[in-house]
Order: C-alpha cells, then structure tokens, then sequence
C-alpha cells in the first residue's frame, strides 16, 4: 500500500472511526510518545511521558517543597527545548490540549472535546472555558492559533515541531472553538498535543517578552513560575485559579503544595548530604538517586526511598555486519558468559531485575519464555566459541555513553567475557556520538537502554530503517512481518501473539545480550505524601504535599 | 607612570592572543565529530533526517566549514558571541550569568590560600626544623595529595553534616558583591553573612592544594633570603627581628610567589570546576563541559573567550606587580 492511497483510505473513514483509529495510534503505537533511550535520557537529551502510575494518596495541606535534581534546565520556552529537564519544569507551568495516561488513553486537558471532518483532515476542538494565562490574558481559540503559528515559524526554528505533523494551519473559529487543519489526515496527533512542548502559550506575553520567555514561561498551569535565578535555582508557586486537573491525578483541584523550589545539585554525595541535612526535601529526575546509595538513604529513618520498575532494559546490541558478531555463535556465547546477577548486585545494588529478552518485562508482551535460552553458563560459552572456530576467543570494542552506571556495568562485563577468551575493550563517548557512530553501522557492539512504555519499541530497535535499529541483521522477513503485524493488530491476543515471536527470533538470534531492567528510584523526607513516580521516573507536584 | 606604555603595549598582545584562541577554538568545536541538532534529537523515533536538515538551516548549522567558521570569527570581532543553542538566549548572557561565581570562587580561595600559606610559610622558615615546621610539612604533603573532590566530600560531612556550622550546597543568593551591596544599602547584613557561609567550604577546597604549595614556596624562599648578607646587616644594626623578617628578607621573598600566583590563578580556574561540581556552584566550569557534550557551539566560543581575557588581563596584572615589587626588574630596560 502506498502512502497516498493509505491517505485516501483515511480519509474516506467516518469521523468517529477515525478518531477511534487516532486514539487507538496513542494507546498502541506512540512511538515518540513515552520514548526514549536510555543514554539520552540520562544526559538530558529530551522525551517525555506523559504516562503516570499512581501510588499514595496526598492530604490537604500548605508548604514549600524543595526539589534538588542533578541537571540544570536550559530554557523554559517549550517550543525551543528538547530536553527532558526542562519539560519537567514545563510540565507543571503549562497545561496541554489533551492529556495520555500511561495506558495511551485520550483524556480532555484545556481541550474539553473535539470532532474530525473534512476527510480527517480538520479537527475541530471546543475549549475550555475562563481559563487565563498565568499573565491575565484569557485563554482562547486565538491564543492557540497564534501559539501553533509561533511554533511552526522559521525563526523559532524549534527542534520539536516534528511533532506537530503535516499540521497546515490552525483557526480559530470563534473565541473558545479551534481547528487543526492538516495536509493529510494525521492519525499520530494525540502524541504531539500531549507534550507540554506543544501547550498554549499567552500570545500577549511572548509577542512582547521575546527571547525573554525562556526565562519566564506563561502558561495556564497549576503553578506559575515565579522566578529562576542559576544560583538559586527555580522558584514556582500555586496558580490559585487553577481549580481543574486532568482525571489521572487523585487531587482535581488546586495544588496543594503553595511553592515548590528545585535547585541543581550535580554531585550525588552532596545531593544526599543536602537531603540528609534537612536542604531539601527530594531528590527527583533523572539520575537523582544513585542505585548503590539507595540502601544508605534508607537506613536513614528521616528519609524514604520510593521505587518503581522502569519499562526499560539495559543491554548490548551487536553490529551483525562486521566480525565478530556476524556470527551467531560469538553473540551467544556473550549471553551465556555475562553474569547479570553480579551486575545487579555490584552496580545497583539490587535495584533491578536480570534482563532476557530486548522488551521490558513490564508490559503483559513480554515473553518470559525467554528467559531460560541463556543461563549464566561460561562453560557453555567456550564451547559455542571453540565450535565456531573461535577456540581462542576473540577481541571486540564496545561503546558505552559517558555515563557513571555504564562504565561500571562494562567492567563486570569486560570481567565476566575476560574469563572465556573474549577480550572486550570498552570506548566511552558522549551520547550523541556513541549513537551517531552506531547509526552508521561503524561500531561493533554498542552498550545502551531505552525505556519506553509500548512494545512498539522494538520496531525503532529492530524495525528496518528503524531509529534505533544498531544491529544491521540480515534481512529478515519473518520479523519484519511480525514487527509490522503487530502495529496493525487490533486483537490484544493477536499481537501478544506476535510479540511473542519476535522476542523469540531476536533471543534465538541473540540480536542483543539484554543485561537487567532498572527500577526508578525518588528518594523524600517522611514528611513528604503523594509520590507518585511516571513512566520516565519523574514526580507530579499536583498530588505532592508536605 | 613607567607602568602605563608597559600596559598598553601587554594589552596589544593580549588582543592578538586572544584572537588566535577565538580563531582556534572556533574551528576545534567544528571538527568534533556530531553536530547540535543531532545530539540534540538522539535516539527520537518520531523524527526524520530532513526535520533534523530544516533544523540545522533554522539555527544556521548548514552551511559549509568555511562559511561558519569565517561567520563567527567576524561577528566576535564585532563584539556579538551569538545565541546559545540550547539556552536559546545570547551566549554571552549566559557566560556573564556565571561568570561572577566563578570569579568569586577563584578570588576567595586565592585570598584564603594566601592568608593562610603566607603566614604559615614564614613561620616554618623562621623556625626550621622546629614543631612549627613540621605542622606547615604535613599541612604541604595533605594539600598535594587530596584530591579536591574528595575533600570537598569530607568538608561537607563533618563541617555541614556533623557539625553543621556550612550549608551543604549552593550559594544560598546572589553571593558576596551583592551582600556588600546590600549591607551597604542597609538591605542589613544577612545576605553578606550567608554568602560567607556558603562560600567559605568551596574557597577552602578549592584553595587547599594552593596552601599546599605556597607554603612550601614562601618557607623555602625565606630560608634563602634569610641567610643573605643584607639581612644579617640588618640584623647586626640591631633593627628589631620584626622589621628584618618583614621589611628586609620577605619582600625579596615574595617576588617568586608572585610569579606563581598568576600561573596558580589559571589553574584555580580550571579546577574550580570539580569544586563547582561538589558543592553545586553554578559557575562557568560546569556549563563549559556541559556546552561541549551539546556541541553549543556559540556558548563554548563565549566561555573560551571570557575564560581568555580573564587569564590575559590577570597575567598582566601579576606582571605588573612584579614590577611594583621587584625593582630589579623595573630598571633592567
């Protein structure tokens, strides 16, 4: 089928079919939606979830919280960042059309309903009434039309207008009904709209504040930004008007946090001390709690730790193209060599679980049988070698990003394959060029984790020209066809089915050594209730309180 | 003033200096392999190589080495470092931003290394061999070989933590220039009081290794000093042992010291990036390894840059000391 003619398919739906096609896309196959990779993630690169697990009740009540977090913000205009830590402050500033749940589920944000026509190719949304910016303005069809105008303008030159699609204009049709026209009907939009990268701005403030917005982000959200100096970090304080929130949270109504504060504190030891010292009061976002202090923090009576298993799994991909690892054997016999259980228990400390196959053990696709294919058998191992006539092992480069966690797992590894004849050197790079080099096919093996919330994950990690698709595999049609099945699918059974087997041919093939699935670690005071952890390890102010 | 034609003549060179250091690192940024937008979308599924081409023509990252590197070098010239790619505000903003809590760092811990390694390398010279000395020798052996990560873990832990008498991290405000103004505006004197607080844990880190050396510089000096003619002349005038040590044998002393200081200044600022890193000090040392990692091109021109002059005009200006204190040099034209 090609691309036109699936276009005209789409079109010709009725409206309410495809809205049902739109947000079956957001529960199935939102492949940027709670994206992303690992190593990016951990350098603050970008994605975003707005997926979120609930776990503890919060109790009415007032305070300042103090967030101490390991990476600075860069701008807080959402339209010109892709980075993660900014979308954590931006998440609580600006309010979005629509929100997702973890489960992909559509839920009404400033947008309170919407309607598809013109072929799909126009949607049509009524909005939220007496809503107004945190600058007075009010909120309307024009703010948002004026808003999209901005981010899809050249001299914005946002890195995250991808995500608006063919998106041709937006109009307001009068003061609280806005319609999306798009080129083509977009059945991926639900992906988009629910980053705050792609929340309403007021119009008034940044025509008139310019570069300025960055600093100073008005939004509609429940917390306005009040102000962000480098030295004392980011100070935001209750939006009191703000008396609505999306169903997902237990509290739909204010705040009940009056400020929250977050400072940068790159130093783990010094992060912990400040928590341990009454500074602040949680430590949150990416890389906040190391894995291997998490025992310290809690043997702490004042202190908590809260964990949550990550949809993410940490391993090493191997380039098929290029010897070694073009054959099968010495893929294996990386399996079977590796012990996760030392991994686990040196580099986290226990906060995680030994990895079997690529796709997190999280999702209900997961196919458990993988887990007896490569046993921690080194014996085996050199046997699998000497058959393939590599009796005398062999030597091979692996690139990790430039990250604490990486280093240390490569050392156990190096350890681990040092003991079958396999020497492993390792080359530390920044993230963006360990995965440039991957990309071109040029690396032998390459150590990296993604955390996602879909099985639909596998096809940008074993998809052909998928994104993240290092392993330069052999063409196969078998997986290609399940990998593409299972988008298509809309019986739950049926694309298990699928899932299954692609795990089987990629554990068979040993595409990957999977190493451990991590767990999200948030470390508070007692005094701190209502944590709640979201699918990229981040925590909500919405149902916080002290 | 026989300092003046000196001045502008060391100002010209600082200028050619730095000129060569803008033309380098402009060209070096460009040949890391990676540009910004693609570190910048890393790993994003959703996105394609002509979004990620359209990118680049926005920020104006497309065009050849050449055009880039000749773009840049002639906006610096006319004084415009450009628009940061991440912070998406201008470069220079950002630098001068952090600048001040770097400077701040470097200044105190230097102040401290001084206030501390001058007295201490004085006495151990004058009593040599002595309890006294062998205190300033311990003191010399710890600084050298603690690291300053690991002290300022320790300093943290037992000053903060144990004793609590520091705040573990920050700069608790806008630090010391601005409490001085405060006080002096009769804003009262806590803003002063808390930027000494939280500064004085960094400055000691940062300066401990400084102490290390100076006192092993001074005492060694004195040693030599004191054991000149002139100063037993003085000494048998019957000039009071105050004055000899003082007046006499220390001046001459302090000449090599002061050729250190500037050297030690470069690298106080360099290192006060680990310390920046332990006690979440928000100043240019962190930024510069982040702006490197994101390949922010104009951000990492505008740190060089800021980084350069400051060197430049604190080396000019310990050479101008020199001459101030060293009379022999003043003359030797």
């Amino acid at each position: 089928m090609t691309t036109e003619t699936a276009a005209n398919e789409l079109a010709g739906l009725p409206g309410k079919q495809f809205e049902e096609l739109t947000r079956d896309y957001a529960r199935q196959h939102a492949v940027t939606r709670r994206s992303l990779l690992g190593g990016a993630l951990s350098l603050g690169a970008l994605a975003m979830a707005p997926g979120f697990m609930k776990s503890a009740r919060a109790q009415a009540g007032t305070g300042t919280l103090r967030v101490a977090r390991s990476l600075e913000s860069t701008t807080l205009d959402p339209q010109k960042t892709f980075n993660l830590v900014d979308h954590e402050i931006l998440w609580q500033v600006m309010d979005t059309l629509i929100y997702l749940d973890e489960k992909g589920e559509v839920y009404p944000g400033l947008a309170l309903s919407w309607e598809f026509s013109n072929e799909n190719k126009t949607v049509t949304f009524k909005l939220r009434p007496d809503v107004k910016f945190h600058d007075g303005t009010p909120f309307n069809a024009e703010a948002v039309a004026k808003t999209v105008a901005r981010h899809q303008a050249p001299e914005t030159a946002s890195p995250n207008a991808f995500l608006l699609g063919p998106l041709e204009k937006v109009e307001a049709i009068d003061d609280l009904t806005v319609a999306y026209h798009y080129t083509s009907p977009f059945v991926p939009l639900w992906v988009g709209l629910g980053y705050s990268y792609c929340a309403p701005m007021s119009p008034t403030a940044f025509e008139s504040m310019g570069d300025k917005i960055g600093r100073q982000p008005i939004g509609t959200g429940p917390f306005k930004l009040e102000a962000w100096e480098p030295d004392t970090g980011i100070r935001l304080v209750r939006n009191d008007e703000h008396d609505w929130a999306t169903p997902w949270y237990e509290n739909a109504g204010k705040a009940h946090l009056e400020a929250a504060t977050y400072v940068v504190i790159p130093e783990d030891s010094t992060r912990i001390a400040a928590l341990q010292g009454g500074e602040v009061d949680l430590l949150a976002g990416d890389n906040a709690v190391p894995f291997d202090r998490a025992r310290e923090i809690e043997s702490d009576p004042s202190l908590r730790i809260s964990r949550q298993q990550a949809p993410s799994v940490f391993g090493i991909i191997f380039n098929q193209s290029k010897p070694p690892f073009d054959k099968l054997e010495a893929r294996q016999a990386v399996n079977l060599a590796v012990d996760k259980e030392k991994i686990i228990a040196l580099v986290l400390d226990g906060n995680g679980k030994p990895a079997a196959s690529p796709l997190t053990s999280v999702f209900p696709q997961y196919n458990p049988a993988t887990e007896s294919k490569y046993p921690f058998d080194p014996a085996k191992a050199k046997e699998l070698l000497a058959s393939a006539g590599l009796g005398d092992g062999f030597e091979f480069e692996l690139i990790i990003f430039d990250a604490p966690i990486f280093k240390r797992v490569a050392e156990v590894v190096q350890a681990d394959l040092a003991a079958v004849g396999i020497k492993m050197s390792v080359q530390i790079l920044p993230v963006g060029d360990a995965l440039a080099l991957a990309g071109k096919g040029e690396s032998t093996a390459v150590a990296l984790y993604y955390t996602f919330g879909d099985p639909d994950i596998l096809v940008a990690l074993f998809g052909k020209g998928g994104g993240l698709n290092f392993c330069f595999a052999p063409e196969n049609a078998d997986l290609q066809g399940k990998l593409d099945g299972q988008r298509l699918s809309f019986d739950a059974a049926e694309r298990k089915d699928l899932v299954f087997g692609i795990q089987d041919i990629l554990v068979d093939q040993a595409f990957w050594a999977p190493l451990y699935e991590p767990g999200y670690l948030i470390a508070s005071r007692q005094e701190v209730t209502g944590i709640s952890i979201d699918t990229l390890g981040f925590v909500h102010l919405q149902d916080l309180n002290l | 003033m026989y300092l003046i034609p000196f001045f502008l003549r060391r100002l010209g060179h600082a200028a050619a200096i730095l000129f060569c250091v803008v033309v380098t690192v402009v060209v070096a940024v460009r040949m890391i392999p990676g540009d910004p937008v693609e570190i910048m979308t890393a790993g994003t599924p959703g996105i394609t190589e002509e979004q990620r081409q359209e990118l680049r023509s926005q920020l104006g990252l497309d065009g050849s080495l050449l055009t880039q590197v000749v773009g840049s070098v002639q906006r610096f010239a006319s004084g415009d470092m450009g628009e940061s790619i991440r912070f998406r505000r201008s470069a220079a903003e950002v630098v001068v931003e952090r600048l001040l809590a770097t400077v701040e760092l470097t200044f105190a811990a230097m102040f401290l290394a001084l206030a501390i390694s001058l007295p201490l390398g004085i006495l151990a010279a004058l009593f040599r061999g002595r309890f006294l000395d062998r205190v300033a020798s311990a003191v010399s052996i710890l600084g050298v070989s603690i690291p300053s990560f690991v002290l300022g873990v320790v300093l943290i832990l037992f000053f903060s933590l144990h004793l609590k008498w520091f705040p573990v991290a920050g700069r608790g405000g806008q630090g010391l220039i601005f409490g001085l103004l405060d006080l002096a505006s009769g804003r009262g004197i806590q803003p002063l009081v808390s930027a000494l607080r939280h500064l004085a844990l960094p400055a000691f880190a940062l300066a401990f290794s400084v102490v290390a050396w100076n006192t092993r510089l001074i005492r060694s000096s004195m040693i030599e000093v004191l054991k000149a003619d002139y100063v037993r002349f003085a000494r048998a005038k019957g000039l009071p042992e105050f004055t000899v040590v003082m007046r006499h044998a220390f001046r001459t002393a302090l000449i090599p010291t002061i050729t250190i200081v500037g050297l030690q200044m470069g690298y106080l600022l360099s290192g006060a990036f680990i310390v920046e890193n332990v006690f979440a000090w928000l100043g240019i040392g962190r930024l510069a390894v982040q702006a490197v990692s994101w390949r922010d091109y104009p951000l990492i021109q505008a740190i060089v840059a800021v980084t350069a002059v400051m060197f430049l005009l604190i080396n000019i200006a310990v050479e101008m000391l020199y001459q101030i204190a060293d009379p022999r040099i003043r003359h030797a034209k």
